[in-house]
């Protein structure tokens, strides 16, 4: 039976569980808050601007360290690790800060966790199908697919 | 209370409606969601664009790995001027959001001014990319040369493509903020604020796209 | 003393069946000046073809996806003939219809069939059902369901409209390049794909096209359903329609953009040189190929079925959403289980992401790899079979109207039953083995789509169509089209099982008849095909009783199944032309309140009205009884 069909209703809409968050519905006009956890006031909002520029210096520092760690020219998985480490860190401040997802809604990091879980999954599948094949059955990778080395692969830097 | 339009629940036959239907929250937040639609359309859109380029990044992992031979990053890619292009696309990602810290301040003009440098920064960053291009296409390298140079140019060309986008949306912005800011401010407001997050999530690509093409 | 058995319309006493004329007048009237009143007549190119009424664009997706779908179907019809009698030729129209480069002297070309087979599957799934199911369907109905003027965005809408017909229209046009349509399947494998003729470029660029539309329409779906709901309606009160429609959005927006890369990557290598797809070391009819090679074909199999499994249960769910609506409606009960039935979408949903490579089971992946996917696709059927349950659950007890659409809700509880166990033996990767590739892969999906999917449409379509237009279906037309598609679509799809287990390959020329293997069973081929024909003049009860209806139909009032939801109860048939509700409705209670207990004036209660004033029964006239009632009690 519907689960309504149990709460005595006197005209206040029953909107419950399962949904977003419990708060009175209607069309309030609150000029100031039409920004999610947003201070709207003039002086909120010089706090955030320099809160802006900061985020940009660390963000020019963290570009010209990651260019400085590349120039070590580290081992593979060393120099993977540290590159992605430092762009998740700088992707980081970008969504909390300028895309303000540190106050933003709930609604939208469950939209983004989905996202980022299938994400993974799809970085995942084709990689790991092939590591899997390469470990079940022996010689696989001599039927793989053979690249053509790269001719151009000089040792220039940068070009 | 006469006529027999008062069963259509009090259609008054007589008032002229405009035919732009008024759709709620498209301004002011839902309460209970916290957000007006452009919000979360953008967001939702966004996170479409996170596996568009998930998907590219999949693709550059898959071939990578499995090939017996891939140059680094840093011996074939102008790895300056892509440095440069870096913070080029930061700067402008502080510009547009100072913009829209200005429309919310009522500073009109300065909010202009900001969206302009947003639109130059984008404009520097594909000349720089044209410089690279054509510097590539000069020594005949082309997608079809080899993976690398293939996935080098689909991620950076969706990547500018993207960037296009984005400056053509900044352009319209602009052309059109007097009229907007004059007659429908908060609407205004929230299309630079929505145009930004799109922005910024450009730069975000960038972000890890430069490691990984060029300093790997 | 009001006079007996009469209603107070305005100033007068009236008889019922007056009022309702006068009601209807009423409405005609005000719509006539909704559209023209204040001199803001809109220009027909702005309200008919550029519309962004939800209402008009999604009649505009239907009737251009009941068009592809006929068109789909009779590609079937034109390889099916081949099947039965491979190497005869056609009757002389056909023959002269389909030329002399596809059929020379009559005789399909086995080129010819293949680019039929790749339409075939493109045509239906992405210019057919989809457009059908989600641009038609919840486009016209999700914002009236959820008491909203239109979506949120309603320009976007249109946009996505016109993004689809372009992509259709082009899909369409590939058969008259050189080479023909696409003719690597729908599935697109390279490195045939690549080195394919081409029609698979424009393949390539209309499914941009179709994605991009598709992407579109998800924000706004979305958009529309979490931030328009009326006033008290919360999302444990949502119908099912609208519940399946929310998830199928979020399958369509997340699944889709790899397909969008992986057909630029395909584009790219077919006309820029690029081996995303190609390996090293290709002969093609002798001559090596000049490409750079080192890609992996196997890396486009996993970004299309990315999305293609997810599309699957795209083409499922609004479907099942469909029924629950129709079977609630006419078991005048609650759906049993609503909580399991949103739980179960959700989660089937959100597995849907998982279970991919399912269809890859042939491709020698490693045991790990196979132990996941195979464990995946076990767990996505649990949800399946709940939602499944919960529907013919839904008829226990209940006092069931046999109205058309309820025929066909009625029967898609067995289709799909058989659609969905016969996935099972594909899902486990041993039994996979004999099974890929042949019949009873195609007798599996088409169950799940054909007596399922497009039953549900049907269902659908006999249901809605008063509300669209005012009139109903005539119901004797509606059931010889049942009882005659429900036959027939059996006996297409039903021998397709035994010739899979045979081991009768798909995507044959000649449906099987150089394989020994396939000589028991080839008799069925026969049978199947007249079957086919015989499906295509079952429909023909259905096209007449369409077209006829709309002008000529019995007219009947807004809610003529007294149904509980917003869109029959809160609105006009047709409902109103601008913003759909003159007041926005507050909802008060869950969506299939029928039969209340304690409730003795009707057997429904609409979600809209508020406890105090629920309507007395009234021959299809929900509205109008309330409206009367009101009058009764001022």
């Amino acid at each position: 039976m519907s689960d309504t069909a149990r709460h005595p209703e006197q005209g206040v809409p029953d909107q419950h569980a399962g949904g977003p968050p419990h708060e009175p519905l209607g069309e309030q006009e609150h000029p100031t808050h039409h920004h999610s956890g947003h201070d709207d006031s003039p002086e909120g909002i010089r706090k955030e601007v320099r809160r802006y520029l900061i985020v940009f210096g660390m963000l020019a520092i963290l570009t010209i360290i990651t260019v400085a760690i590349a120039q070590l020219h580290l081992p593979t998985w060393k120099a993977v690790t540290l590159a992605l480490a430092v762009a998740t860190v700088k992707g980081s401040l970008v969504a909390a800060f300028f895309m303000h997802l540190v106050s933003e809604r709930k609604l939208i990091y469950g939209v983004l966790v989905l996202t980022v879980f299938f994400f993974g999954v799809l970085m995942w599948g084709p990689w790991h199908h092939r590591a899997d094949a390469a470990k079940s059955w022996p010689g696989y990778d001599v039927n793989a697919s053979k690249p053509a080395t790269s001719q151009t692969a000089s040792p220039e830097p940068g070009h | 209370m006469d006529d027999g339009h008062t069963l259509v629940a009090g259609h008054d036959a007589h008032s002229a409606h405009s035919h732009e239907i008024e759709i709620p929250f498209t301004v002011h937040a839902r309460p209970d969601t916290g957000l007006y639609n452009g919000k979360l359309g953008i967001w939702l859109f966004l996170a479409s664009e996170v596996m568009l380029f998930g998907a590219l990044f999949s693709t550059l992992v898959l071939l990578r790995t499995s090939a017996p031979v891939w140059p680094h990053g840093w011996q074939i890619l102008n790895v300056p001027l892509a440095t440069l292009n870096t913070f080029v696309l930061i700067a402008s990602s502080v510009t547009v959001i100072l913009a829209w810290a200005n429309l919310r301040l009522g500073e009109l003009k300065k909010a202009k001014i900001f969206l302009l440098l947003t639109l130059l920064c984008g404009f520097g960053f594909m000349i720089i990319k044209t410089i690279e291009y054509t510097t590539k296409f000069s020594h005949h390298q082309y997608p079809s040369t080899n993976n690398f140079f293939g996935t080098y140019f689909v991620l950076t060309g969706l990547h500018g493509l993207h960037v296009l986008g984005g400056m053509i949306v900044f352009a319209y912005l602009l052309m059109t903020a007097d009229k907007w800011y004059a007659t429908k401010r908060d609407q205004f407001t929230n299309r630079v604020e929505v145009t930004g997050l799109y922005w910024h999530f450009v730069d975000l690509v960038w972000i890890f796209l430069f490691p990984i093409l060029y300093l790997l | 003393m009001p006079p007996k058995r009469q209603v107070r319309v305005g100033n007068q006493w009236m008889r019922a069946r007056d009022a309702q004329r006068a009601l209807e007048e009423a409405i005609r009237v005000a719509n006539e000046e909704d559209v023209h009143g204040g001199g803001h007549q809109q220009p027909f190119l702005r309200k008919y073809v550029f519309s962004t009424d939800h209402k008009w664009i999604g009649i505009q997706y239907a009737i251009t996806a009941l068009c592809f779908l006929l068109l789909g179907f009779s590609m079937m019809l034109l390889m099916r003939y081949q099947l039965a009698w491979p190497g005869q030729p056609f009757p002389m129209w056909i023959a002269r219809f389909l030329g002399q480069s596809n059929a020379p002297g009559g005789v399909m070309l086995p080129e010819f069939y293949n680019q039929l087979g790749a339409m075939h599957g493109t045509v239906m799934v992405f210019l057919a059902i989809v457009p059908l199911a989600v641009g038609a369907f919840g486009n016209y109905l999700v914002p009236l369901q959820i008491g909203a003027p239109d979506m949120a965005f309603p320009k976007l809408n249109m946009m996505s409209y016109w993004l689809y017909l372009p992509g259709g229209l082009l899909m369409l046009l590939s058969f008259f390049v050189p080479g023909g349509a696409p003719n690597s399947g729908w599935t697109s494998y390279p490195p045939l794909s690549v080195i394919a003729t081409h029609g698979q470029t424009v393949w390539i660029i209309g499914m941009i096209f179709l994605i991009t539309s598709s992407l579109l329409g998800s924000v706004n779906f979305i958009v529309t359903i979490f931030q328009l709901r009326a006033k008290g309606l919360s999302f444990m009160r949502l119908p099912f329609f609208v519940w399946a429609q929310l998830v199928t959005s979020f399958l369509l927006l997340l699944a889709f953009p790899p397909l969008e890369a992986a057909a630029i990557l395909q584009l790219m290598d077919r006309v820029a040189g690029t081996s995303f797809f190609m390996p090293s070391g290709l002969v093609v009819s002798g001559t090596p190929l000049t490409n750079a090679g080192g890609g992996n074909p196997l890396l486009w199999q996993h970004l299309f079925w990315f999305l293609a499994h997810p599309e699957v249960y795209v083409l499922i769910l609004p479907g099942m959403g469909i029924i629950a609506e129709v079977i609630a409606n006419n078991t005048r009960k609650p759906l049993w289980g609503y909580k399991s039935l949103v739980g179960a979408g959700i989660f089937l949903g959100f597995m849907s992401f998982v279970v991919w490579a399912h269809h890859m089971f042939m491709t020698g992946m490693g045991t790990a790899i196979s132990a996941f996917f195979q464990t995946t696709t076990m767990i996505i059927s649990i949800p399946s079979v709940i939602i499944l349950t919960a529907l013919i659950m839904s008829l226990w007890g209940a006092s069931i109207r046999f109205t058309v659409p309820m025929l066909f809700a009625l029967a898609f509880l067995p289709m799909f039953g058989i659609g969905g166990l016969t996935g099972l033996p594909l899902g486990l990767a041993a039994a996979d083995i004999h099974l890929h590739d042949t019949y009873y892969v195609i007798g599996h999906f088409h169950y799940v789509v054909a007596p399922g999917t497009i039953f549900a449409m049907f269902a659908g379509i006999y249901y809605w169509f008063p509300k669209a237009t005012g009139r109903q279906m005539n119901e004797k037309l509606g059931k010889l089209h049942f009882w005659s598609s429900l036959i027939f679509i059996n006996g297409v799809f039903a021998p397709m099982f035994i010739q899979g287990l045979a081991g009768v390959s798909r995507r044959l020329y000649d449906g099987g008849a150089q394989y020994i293997h396939a000589k028991p069973v080839l008799h069925l081929n026969v049978f199947m095909s007249i079957s086919a024909f015989l499906l295509l003049a079952a429909q023909v009860p259905f096209i007449f009783n369409f077209f006829y209806s709309i002008f000529k139909g019995q007219r009947v009032g807004s809610n003529v199944w007294d149904a509980t939801t917003i869109e029959w109860a809160a609105t006009t048939s047709p409902p109103l032309a601008h913003g759909n509700f003159d007041v926005l409705p507050v909802v008060y209670r869950g969506p299939y309140e029928y039969s209340v207990p304690g409730h003795t004036e009707s057997d429904f209660i609409p979600q809209h009205v508020p406890d105090d004033a629920a309507p007395a029964p009234t021959a299809g006239g929900g509205m109008l009884a309330a409206a009367a009632v009101a009058q009764r009690e001022a």
